[in-house]
């Protein structure tokens, strides 16, 4: 049977793992996750967008077939064409070109974000989980406190005062984003210092260092991850709809939320100038949930058996 | 209970309080709050009036006492733009707010419910994978894209609804629609996953080898479980439509409602209303948490409120 | 009198899963007569429990009753008649107590309320007789001050309650038949005994057939006159208790080291052996029943432990496919 056969390769390579040491096992491990992503389709689909979308903020310039500002008013409101493959908007400008700039702002705001709240909320969760008493009553009330709060329009009221900036833009969003990674982050390190083998290695006289590090870290890797990037699709669209209110990016700046603002106007007559933008917005939001719905999976050892169950008899998996 | 509902309530002032403190600090500290209140136009005179008019010639505890007595008296000032009260117009837009909230929502929490009980009922199934790819492409969608898009197809192209603008039942579809767009993503997701979640559970077994029949196993001994969950987002979702998803949602429909009278403050700079906007959205917050935990602990006897 | 109250013959259960068919049950035979007890014996995953919940009915996509037949009073239950027939008695003339009070209650409702639904369903009652006999029901499985424990919701009693609630629902449309599937192997061992003695004592005094599942042989030899010993899907022995227990060099004698070792391996293999997730455990081959008694130095809670372990996997082996 193939599963006998998978087993004694596995045997191998735990022996060949042993020989060669910690940098082979972490390969194997890269390998194992790549193969898994690749029977997954609809995971492997999310990753491919996001993979794609990066490529495409990082090269736009190398990309785009005009400059995200070229004007030309003769060829104002052109419906797609081969010049201009996705048409162009109200000032001339390609829609294309356009969208492919307008990535950089979306995954700069996304990351910056996800980086700074989840820095943040991440860090409080911790001091939270496992300082306890006093320290953690006070953290956990201020995160319900802001929680209670209606921050989207908190964060209108910033911005109209402050007037947005990028930067502005990435800490009105963290300010109003970090409290989930607390919570989740405390949760996690709560129930895992109740499990046996850190009692265990607080009893052994590990520091409370090598007992965060080692023992109660690795425990929140996947779930903060997954959380990661369903927030940077949260994040995505946030950024979308303050530059939709106008109280994010800012002309001569090009994103895709500001794109669809401009084009409201002329809906009636020229679609793909709010069509456009939307779709990628859409596919790079779709693609980071899939991505974390996969990963979500991957991360639970019992669902993450039935997935490898279940293509261990696909033949189109067998077949790779 | 009582004491549980007390404290909750003194919590829900405290997060009113803080929503007030955090509006005075953005709007009288950050800059200078004349240049921002003001058109850039404005003579000296006008400036110096228009200080002492919002008492900005006191000192800075002074002013925030004013502002806290009005807040408390529900006097946030005139709105520098329509020159009426702020709460005033506020209020008498709240109530096409709450239409329309209330009608999005409804269809959403219907629409959720049904979508993911039909698609738990057979995991796997055609119109299970079709629930889900199609929810989480709902969700993946923003709202104002989804409203452009429903305005080209029935407005522009079909000549079927309104655009935008509130008037009879067929101006409330398309904002509606939207609104409940990417909560029914959402929802179906939780709605399905905790469905089939329960189905698994052994005391529906016991319910099936009683002799009740499926309807009822499902409708009743499941549903039961599966409102815990779906409730407590549900209750998010309202929390985000009121202090969120209306002001892009009035605002590509034009709905003139308390979101669309937020973004035009923005556009018009008038801080005064927007004060007054955030405060009311600020006490529904309160008061839908508030609500969420009550019913929470009404449905699930295992939840001690402490 | 020749006609049975339960028949069971030839039955067939397979499981077709996308890792392959498994044949949870094979070939199973055996009857229950009126007011007797018959014990099914065998260890997790020999197919006992799938059996039990083929008679009613319960068991679900992928698994699927493939042949043979169940006839209860001389008529099928299987086919689109005899579901018919059976969704009439299920909970009225047939009724099954499961294996962990814990999770078998809905936890939302009364415990008042989950058997009042019995009663007014098979017995027609109205709200208020119905309020009245739940209560009469929990006095008479020996719950003290049934009128307030009928209020309770199932996490505010012990786990002896809990089943005792569940064999007051069970009973609620008093039946002929009632089916014990591991009643005692959640609770810890002094509560099992009571619920033992409970459920003897009631088959006494209520004329009661049983069909009792355990794969305690203790437990069987207190209660039962008959056994059907089943292993790996198929009834490997069965007959009079009295004869399985004192034949030397029967099966169930095996030496206590093997099961020892199979317990051992069988947690990890939860995790290992994949094919095992659709195949009830012929890991545990060998296993002797008698052994777990035998063995009574190790803890019961590990026991309990390796046999949840093996129920778990193959849970998830059928909620894999669910999904």
């Amino acid at each position: 049977m193939a599963s006998n056969a998978r087993s004694a390769a596995l045997e191998a390579a735990r022996e060949e793992e042993l020989l060669r040491g910690r940098p082979y096992a972490v390969m194997r491990a890269l390998r194992s996750t790549v193969t898994e992503l690749w029977s997954d389709k609809a995971g492997m689909f999310g990753v491919f967008v996001m993979l794609v979308m990066l490529v495409i903020a990082i090269f736009a310039p190398l990309i785009a077939p005009y400059g995200p500002d070229e004007q030309s008013l003769f060829d104002r409101l052109q419906s797609p064409s081969a010049d201009h493959l996705l048409g162009t908007d109200q000032l001339g400008r390609d829609v294309l070109s356009r969208v492919i700039y307008g990535s950089r702002v979306s995954l700069q705001v996304g990351l910056a974000v996800v980086a700074l709240a989840g820095t943040f909320g991440v860090l409080m969760g911790l001091v939270a989980g496992y300082r306890g008493g006093r320290t953690s009553s006070f953290i956990m009330r201020w995160v319900d406190t802001q929680v209670a709060f209606p921050g989207l329009l908190l964060a209108l009221v910033i911005l109209s005062v402050v007037h947005p900036s990028l930067k502005a833009i990435i800490i009105v969003l963290a300010l109003n984003g970090w409290m989930v990674y607390a919570r989740i982050t405390r949760g996690i390190v709560l129930s895992t210092r109740e499990r046996p083998y850190v009692e265990a290695a607080e009893l052994a006289g590990c520091k409370s260092r090598r007992v965060i590090f080692r023992h109660i870290l690795p425990n929140l890797a996947s779930p903060l991850l997954t959380l990661a990037v369903l927030e940077f699709a949260r994040m995505v669209i946030a950024e979308a709809a303050l530059s939709f209110l106008g109280l994010g990016t800012q002309p001569p700046a090009v994103s895709w939320g500001l794109m669809i603002a401009e084009g409201r106007d002329y809906l009636a007559s020229a679609w793909w100038v709010i069509t456009f933008p939307g779709v990628a917005l859409s596919l790079t939001v779709l693609g980071a949930n899939l991505f974390a719905s996969w990963m979500r999976i991957t991360a639970d050892p019992l669902q993450r058996e039935r997935r490898f169950a279940r293509a261990t008899t696909d033949p189109s998996a067998v077949a790779r | 209970m009582g004491r549980y509902i007390v404290r909750r309530l003194a919590q829900g002032l405290l997060v009113v309080f803080l929503v007030t403190v955090v509006v005075f600090v953005t709007t009288r500290l950050v800059g200078d709050p004349v240049d921002v209140l003001l058109p850039f136009e404005a003579t000296t005179e006008q400036r110096a009036e228009f200080e002492h008019q919002l008492g900005l010639d006191q000192s800075i505890p002074a002013q925030f006492w004013d502002y806290l007595v009005g807040v408390v008296h529900l006097d946030f000032g005139e709105s520098l733009v329509l020159r009426e009260d702020a709460m005033g117009i506020v209020l008498e837009r709240l109530p096409a707010t709450l239409l329309l909230v209330a009608a999005g929502m409804g269809l959403a929490f219907v629409v959720s419910m049904v979508l993911g009980v039909l698609a738990a009922l057979r995991p796997g199934g055609w119109f299970d994978r079709l629930a889900v790819v199609g929810s989480l492409a709902a969700l993946s969608m923003p709202e104002f894209w989804v409203g452009m898009l429903l305005i080209y197809v029935f407005a522009v192209e079909l000549d079927l609804l309104p655009s935008s603008g509130k008037g009879g039942i067929e101006h409330l579809v398309l904002p509606a629609v939207t609104m409940a767009f990417a909560t029914i993503g959402r929802m179906v997701m939780i709605v399905r996953s905790s469905m089939l979640d329960e189905l698994a559970q052994p005391y529906v077994q016991t319910a099936r080898a009683k002799g009740l029949s499926g309807r009822r196993t499902v409708g009743i001994h499941a549903m039961r479980n599966v409102s815990v969950p779906v409730l407590t987002l549900f209750g998010w979702e309202l929390i985000l439509a009121l202090a969120g998803y209306t002001a892009v949602v009035e605002t590509v429909f034009a709905w003139p409602g308390i979101g669309y009278l937020a973004y035009n403050a923005i556009v018009d700079q008038d801080l005064i209303l927007l004060q007054a906007v955030v405060f009311l959205v600020a006490i529904f917050v309160v008061v839908i948490n508030i609500l969420i935990d009550i019913v929470y602990r009404a449905i699930d006897p295992r939840i001690q409120l402490a | 009198m020749s006609e049975h109250l339960l028949e069971v013959e030839s039955l067939e259960v397979q499981f077709v899963t996308r890792a392959g068919t498994a044949h949870a049950v094979r070939d199973v035979s055996f009857t229950v007569d009126r007011g007797e007890t018959l014990g099914l014996v065998g260890e997790s995953g020999s197919g006992k429990s799938v059996t039990a919940f083929s008679i009613l009915g319960l068991i679900q996509l992928p698994g699927r009753i493939t042949g043979g037949d169940v006839r209860w009073k001389g008529e099928s239950l299987l086919g689109t008649a005899g579901q018919r027939r059976l969704q009439k008695i299920r909970g009225k003339e047939l009724a099954i107590v499961f294996q962990d009070p814990m999770t078998s209650l809905n936890p939302l409702f009364t415990v008042g309320k989950q058997i009042g639904e019995v009663l007014r369903l098979h017995r027609g009652l109205s709200r208020g007789p119905a309020r009245e006999r739940v209560v009469e029901l929990l006095d008479l499985v020996g719950i003290p001050s049934p009128g307030a424990k009928a209020k309770a919701y199932p996490h505010e009693l012990s786990g002896g309650q809990r089943q005792r609630v569940m064999i007051a629902m069970a009973l609620a449309g008093e039946p002929e038949l009632l089916i014990a599937d591991e009643p005692t192997t959640a609770l810890d061992v002094t509560i099992q005994a009571q619920i033992l003695e409970l459920i003897a004592e009631l088959q006494a005094r209520l004329g009661l057939a049983v069909l009792l599942i355990t794969h305690d042989l203790g437990v069987v030899a207190e209660v039962c006159k008959r056994v059907a010993v089943m292993y790996g899907g198929k009834i490997m022995e069965a007959g009079a208790a009295s004869d399985l227990f004192e034949r030397p060099g029967h099966p169930l004698h095996e030496g206590p080291a093997r099961l020892d070792a199979e317990a051992r391996r069988r947690p990890a293999a939860a995790h290992g052996d994949r094919r095992s997730a659709a195949e009830p455990s012929r890991a545990a081959a060998g296993m002797s029943v008698r052994a777990a008694l035998l063995d009574s130095d190790r803890p019961l809670r590990e026991r309990d432990a390796a046999a949840r372990a093996a129920r778990a996997r193959k849970g998830g082996g059928v909620l894999a496919c669910l999904r």
